[in-house]
């Protein structure tokens, strides 16, 4: 077992590795070069330790984690390394740096060591080299990718000396704690990730200078094509840092074979070295291809002007076509203007490019494609790319450019990489030249392969039910944003019986990007705006009585949240009686934010929840505060470990690090359940009534008069409070759960008529963001 | 025989003093004008109509426009029609105080229109475009322009057009070939063809001022790239006295329909000098602006046509004796009676008069909220003035320019033979009606307007405004035993909008060829309910007036009320089974099958 690890260089990514492993409850050891101008000698390791709480979005799950990071300084506490279980060295890219290093640790390391190098181009070979069999036996490279704590993808390379047991571990390990999606890479520069990633950043970089188009037109453009969400090419380079680029490059550059294409198209813009001679090196530098200003109270965009070299007001991108991209990519690359020459001539780049260098660094295309998906956020790798595309398109677009066909596309049958064969997902081994069976790891269920090769048990257009065996159901959600409409509660109603009759426990999962925005405010508001108020109750209704109905059948719930699980979804997870969720969760409860309050079930449980919290003082009030400290300040958890310090998750609730294991998870823990399963007693409450609700409107009262809070907040605030203290009851009197519900249910219908909460909700729906009035 | 036609002033003021004034005080605080003076406005106003305009509309359709020498000339009596109008400030009604007009509500503005186009719809045209053009400059030029061209339209001495259509670009103005080049003054010279331009051309105002659609050079394509430009016949000076001639001429103008004394010209632009209005490339933002306006006065042109059909043929059908009543003969000292006893000709007779009495009141409603969105402080209220607005424009324009079309038709239908030839000034109705339904945006484009535009609006909030009034009002009123024979037809009515609403928002985002398809029938509805809605609110009204009805106006008003509820209403039952059988039967019908029956 790993329990404690060393990081070597406490620079971005050695600091954020540490960061990282703290998630897993690792104890790190974070240690960086002597500072001998400082007296405190560690000065360097601790400055990155601080920064760590500054950095966005936050390389750890809960801010103590960062306690378990210990600075040190090399040439005081390299000792310390034996007293670790894995060390990994995250210094400067410079190969004689590196081999000093390991020389100094291979004189004092104990023989079980595990050492591993955060290199992102230098072989293996130079780096071993000189060392004894040892060091060798335990050397590997484990290369992550920035940032570590969201980016899935971590290469390893291995020597022909590397112990295979260690390797094993360290694969274990990084897969099953930190939640890594691993492929073995080939000793070549750069790996599969950068060699294909780098190429492609200066590909697009540069064809965006050359296609005369804006910052803003070449990342919509490019995010959109290869679906890499949030930023395109220069948004993400922002990211990266764009004086860290040069660095890669030129080791590349240095290591790749003669003839590689990438030195034939190799440029360094000029634009570059006017920015780096600027500092515009991205977001760490405050400017970079985008620029925030503060101003007015408000923050405004810049972007550089690729040909003036000058920062000038961002404008949203308008291409034409625009959905063609999504809809028919294929024609919309056949346009002729120079947003579509451009995707043509990046995508066509990158693709010949794989085509080329395939089997140089890779020994299966899977890799390639995990690698550009896990590592630079692609949701389709190059060849799911040209299986869209089809390959007669490459074919064709090469021949009139009069290059020669890349042999792998003659190999490969009806012109794909990837099929579904006698139930089986296949994909096409250019070592054996046929298609082979894609083997997914121990422990790994994915809903994405049950759907290639098998049907739903029913289904309705947003949402469907499965059955993954041993009598255990999926529901899976797949609406827009896979919000809950008021059919998707009626298809769970169903379904709910149709698993107490014939199945014996259903788990909430699906695979989309994230697990639920919560309710369909658009339908309510819709059905709100043209009168229908009944309608807009039946919601309201249906809502409750299902998520009852969920709690308390006779099979037992398991919800598998990831990412985002707000509102709606947040109260699925609250009546689930079990939890698998991912590490990456972001629950909550943003209703108040709206202008709303939980009205299915959330008030009701975290009412419950925090009643039955030990560390949560007795007495009717604690409780009571606690709940309302939660829902009226909209929280919303930034990790499933966040997300029980709300008391969205019980401690007794299960968080699976590695998102590919989370429906297996949630299956075990279903398995584990349904073995003489009993459903939980319904809960009652003693709730102070006006007394307790006095109490959090002096609260609410204080925030307003000292400005924190707008009237409208005030007025949704008190309305919480209400339904938390129990409306008119009294603490003598005990009152059920329907109880609770018919409070929610007025209370929200009251919200939902106020101008204000409409104008909220509106805005949410229009821009995505939440508006205070 | 000629067209029969008195201003319903009656009517008029009805609803200016018992139907809108729960709100129109509202706007009278806020200027210095009282209800007493809207209505001496209407009676002045009736006379122009009845005594100047209606006399010239029959010859003028016959004489129609003539074309010499690139000047055209209008038909008599019009140039001494138009001097009359602009001399007593008709032209300048509703415009800003500022560019010497008056300033009058919106509403009031509705009844002028109607009455005009009433009496004379061709002659509406000119001061009608004029008005467009006046609050398209006003609402997007520079404050040079607009001191230069305003005060010159607001008193008519000017006069105005729109170019927007193009031989290849109709209803799809991303279509648009005009280029304007820009030139070093800040100027542009515009280059380019324009058809079916209303008035482009004429001898009644000293200049006339073209409000063009076109391209610069390197605009985006489609509709995004399109500017709008004024630009002068004569090219005024600075001190807004008459300098050099445009180069721009008409062409030719358009033998047509109905209409024709007003001209439809093919207008050229030879490298014609223009100025930029509004913001380069935004030039469908700027007509959208006015498009509102433009448009639901095209709608009150719809209501004028069908006024004028029901006076003419209610003359007729109490003159024109034929058959008997089959109930026993009403006039035995004639050899017949008068056609009106028919159970037919009262039935289209008050389907007329209903759906006219019914719109008027709903344009009068929506007039107001336009004044109302002007004024109004509180920002939810303003909100929903708007909104309103927005919403009922395309229903107006599409369901009143229907209305005008079936009334004129139904009016020959009570003349018989007599309104199909000429001697009657029958059949020109039914010619002049026709145009409504497709300038300013077709009929079937409101209909996507409503559906594809304005229902997923802020996700409905469009439709707040009017589902939520008539909720509010549903509550309070029913159990109004008075409305026994009204607040449940209301309901069903208003629900079926409800449910079927709900069903087009819902397939539109499935399959937005579904919404499509249920569009027009959809707009109907709507506007078969809104004005049942009317109709609703007139019977409380009058009910409440019947102890002092001395002419049994209120009486009337109530008994109409009756007709459109059980009659008219109930089409909202066979509109909702239509759309909810979906659309499929016309948009997944086989091409080829649509020749099958001829094709060899
Ligand atoms: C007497 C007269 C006066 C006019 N005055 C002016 C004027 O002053 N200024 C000016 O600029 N124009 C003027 N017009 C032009 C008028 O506005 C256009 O005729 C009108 O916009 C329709 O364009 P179109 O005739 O090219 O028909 P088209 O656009 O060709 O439409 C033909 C049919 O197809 C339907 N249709 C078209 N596109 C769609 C679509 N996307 N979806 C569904 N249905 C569609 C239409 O509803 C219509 O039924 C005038 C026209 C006439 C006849």
């Amino acid at each position: 077992m790993i329990k404690t690890i060393t990081v070597i260089g406490s620079g971005l990514m050695g600091s954020a590795i540490a960061a990282h492993f703290t998630n897993c409850g690792c104890k790190v050891n974070l240690l960086d070069i002597l500072s001998k101008k400082n007296s405190n000698r560690n000065i360097l390791a601790e400055k990155s330790i601080k920064k760590l709480l500054k950095i966005k979005p936050s390389p750890i799950t809960l801010k103590s984690n960062i306690k378990n990071i210990i600075p040190g300084n090399i040439d005081d506490d390299l000792e310390i390394i034996n007293e670790s279980d894995w060390i990994i060295e995250a210094i400067v890219e410079n190969l004689e740096i590196k081999q000093k290093l390991y020389e100094k640790i291979e004189k004092i390391m104990k023989k079980d060591l595990i050492i591993s190098s955060n290199t992102s181009t230098i072989p293996i070979s130079k780096l071993t080299k000189g060392r004894n069999d040892i060091f060798k036996k335990n050397f590997l490279i484990t290369h992550f990718f920035n940032p570590p704590r969201y980016l899935k993808l971590l290469e390893i390379v291995c020597s022909e000396k590397t112990n295979q047991v260690i390797k094993e571990k360290i694969i274990n390990f990084s897969d099953f704690y930190l939640g890594k999606s691993i492929i073995e890479t080939k000793d070549t520069p750069g790996f599969i990730g950068n060699r294909i990633g780098i190429f492609w950043i200066e590909r697009a970089a540069i064809e965006a200078i050359n296609h005369n188009l804006s910052v803003e037109e070449a990342d919509i453009l490019i995010k959109n094509i290869f679906n890499v969400p949030k930023t395109g090419v220069f948004g993400l380079i922002d990211i990266v840092g764009l004086d860290l680029i040069p660095t890669v490059v030129k080791s590349l550059l240095e290591n790749i074979p003669k003839n590689d294409l990438y030195k034939k198209l190799h440029k360094k813009p000029e634009i570059f070295d006017f920015m780096i001679s600027n500092k515009f090196y991205g977001r760490k530098a405050e400017s970079g291809f985008y620029k925030l200003v503060n101003k007015d109270g408000g923050k405004i965009k810049y972007s550089l002007n690729l040909q003036t070299k000058k920062y000038e007001s961002s404008h949203k991108a308008l291409i034409p076509n625009f959905n063609l991209i999504k809809k028919n990519l294929k024609q919309f690359l056949e346009i002729e203007n120079k947003y579509s020459f451009y995707c043509r001539r990046v995508l066509l780049d990158i693709l010949y490019y794989v085509l080329l260098i395939y089997e140089e660094i890779s020994s299966d295309i899977i890799s390639i494609d995990t690698a550009m998906k896990d590592g630079f956020g692609w949701k389709l790798g190059p060849f799911e790319i040209i299986d869209i595309l089809g390959s007669d398109w490459i074919k064709n677009e090469l021949q009139k450019e009069g290059l020669a066909l890349p042999k792998l596309l003659n190999l490969i049958e009806n012109k794909i990489f990837y099929k579904v064969d006698n139930n089986e997902i296949k994909y096409f081994d250019f070592i054996q030249n046929k298609y082979k069976k894609i083997k997914r790891g121990n422990g790994i269920i994915l809903l994405s392969d049950i759907k290639k090769v098998k049907k739903p048990i029913k289904k309705i257009s947003t949402a469907s039910l499965w059955d993954i065996d041993d009598g255990i159901t999926v529901f899976e959600i797949h609406s827009k944003s896979n919000t809950l409409d008021i059919n998707t509660l009626e298809f769970l109603n169903q379904m709910i019986d149709l698993v107490s009759s014939s199945y014996k426990a259903m788990i909430i999962y699906n695979e989309g990007e994230f697990f639920s925005a919560g309710a369909n405010l658009g339908e309510a508001m819709f059905l709100g705006n043209i009168g229908l108020e009944s309608e807009l109750d039946k919601i309201l209704t249906r809502g409750q009585e299902v998520f009852t109905k969920l709690k308390y059948s006779n099979f037992p719930v398991v919800a598998a949240p990831f990412n985002l699980t707000l509102g709606g979804a947040c109260e699925i997870v609250l009546q689930s009686n079990y939890v698998q969720a991912h590490i990456e969760s972001y629950i909550g409860l943003p209703e108040a934010a709206l202008g709303i309050l939980p009205a299915w079930g959330g008030c009701k449980e975290m009412l419950s929840r925090f009643k039955n919290n030990k560390s949560i003082p007795k007495g009717p009030m604690p409780a009571i505060l606690k709940a309302f400290e939660v829902i009226g300040s909209a929280k919303v958890s930034s990790s499933a470990h966040e997300a029980i310090q709300f008391g969205f998750l019980k401690k007794t609730d299960g968080i699976t690090m590695n998102r590919n294991r989370l429906l297996y998870d949630a299956k075990v823990k279903a398995l584990e359940l349904i073995k003489d399963y009993k459903q939980p007693k319904k809960n009652n409450y003693n709730l102070p009534g006006i007394t307790g609700f006095s109490a959090m409107k002096l609260y609410i009262d204080n925030l307003r008069s000292s400005g924190q809070i707008s009237k409208h907040d005030q007025y949704v605030g008190e309305t919480i409070a209400h339904v938390l203290s129990g409306g008119t009851t009294d603490i003598n009197k005990q009152v059920d759960e329907e109880y609770i519900s018919k409070l929610e249910k007025n209370a929200i219908s009251k919200l939902f008529k106020k101008n204000l909460t409409i104008e909220r909700i509106e805005h949410i729906l229009e821009t995505g963001k939440y508006l205070r009035n | 025989m000629v067209q029969i036609y008195k201003a319903p002033l009656k009517d008029m003021k009805f609803l200016i003093r018992d139907f809108i004034n729960s709100e129109s005080n509202k706007i009278y605080k806020n200027s210095n004008i009282e209800q007493n003076d809207l209505e001496m406005i209407l009676d002045e106003a009736a006379k122009l109509c009845e005594e100047i305009l209606l006399p010239i509309n029959q010859s003028g359709d016959i004489e129609g426009c003539k074309l010499e020498h690139g000047i055209v000339s209008t038909p008599k009596g019009f140039k001494e029609a138009y001097k009359n109008f602009t001399e007593n400030g008709w032209q300048g009604v509703s415009v800003n105080e500022k560019y010497g007009g008056q300033n009058l509500p919106y509403f009031l503005n509705m009844f002028l229109d109607e009455m005009i186009s009433s009496s004379n719809m061709s002659f509406g045209l000119y001061p009608g475009l004029t008005s467009n053009a006046i609050e398209a400059i006003e609402k997007n030029a520079s404050e040079d322009i607009k001191n230069l061209y305003l005060p010159k339209l607001a008193s008519g001495e000017w006069s105005g057009t729109m170019n927007l259509t193009e031989p290849q670009c109709g209803t799809d103005l991303g279509l648009t070939k005009t280029m304007a080049t820009p030139q070093k003054d800040g100027s542009y010279k515009l280059t380019g063809t324009k058809i079916f331009i209303t008035c482009g051309e004429h001898d009644l105002s000293k200049n006339i001022i073209h409000l063009v659609l076109a391209k610069t050079p390197n605009a985006p394509k489609g509709i995004k790239g399109i500017s709008l430009f004024i630009v002068p016949k004569i090219i005024p000076n600075s001190d807004g006295t008459l300098g050099e001639n445009n180069s721009l001429e008409c062409g030719s103008i358009e033998k047509k329909m109905g209409i024709n004394a007003s001209p439809t010209c093919v207008m050229h632009y030879n490298e014609a000098t223009g100025w930029l209005i509004g913001d380069l490339n935004k030039g469908m933002k700027a007509m959208f602006i006015m498009m509102n306006g433009a448009r639901l006065m095209v709608g009150v042109q719809g209501l004028g046509m069908a006024e004028i059909a029901y006076q003419s043929a209610l003359h007729y059908a109490k003159e024109r004796l034929q058959g008997r009543s089959l109930n026993g003969s009403k006039s035995l000292d004639k050899q017949a009676d008068p056609i009106l006893v028919h159970p037919e000709i009262r039935k289209n007779l008050l389907k007329i008069k209903t759906l006219t009495e019914g719109l008027r009141g709903l344009m009068a409603w929506t007039g107001l909220q336009v004044d109302i969105a002007k004024i109004e402080k509180d920002k939810f209220n303003k909100q929903n003035a708007d909104d309103w607005v927005s919403l009922m424009t395309p229903i107006i324009k599409s369901f009143a320019t229907d209305v005008g079309c079936e009334a004129t038709n139904l009016a020959v239908q009570i003349y018989g033979g007599h309104g199909y030839i000429k001697d009657h000034g029958i059949e020109q109705l039914v010619r002049d009606a026709r145009i409504a339904p497709i300038y300013e945006g077709t009929n079937g484009i409101q209909a996507l307007d409503l559906v594809g535009r304005k229902m997923p609006m802020h996700t409905g909030r469009l439709l707040k405004s009017f589902f939520h009034e008539v909720k509010e009002y549903i509550e309070k009123n029913s159990f109004n035993y008075n409305l026994k024979d009204f607040m449940p037809l209301l309901i069903k009515s208003y629900t079926r909008l409800q449910q079927v609403t709900a069903f087009i928002a819902a397939e539109g985002l499935k399959d937005p060829d579904e919404a499509a398809g249920a569009a027009v029938d959809y707009l109907k509805m709507f506007a078969l309910v809104s004005i049942g809605y009317v109709w609703t609110k007139y019977a409380e009204i009058s009910f409440n007036k019947l102890n002092n009805d001395p002419e049994g106006f209120y009486k009337a008003k109530i008994e109409s009320g009756k007709y459109y509820m059980t009659k008219l209403l109930p089409e909202t039952g066979s509109l909702m089974s239509s759309i909810l059988s979906g659309a499929k039967s016309y948009n997944k019908y086989n091409d080829e099958y649509f020749d099958l029956g001829f094709k060899i």
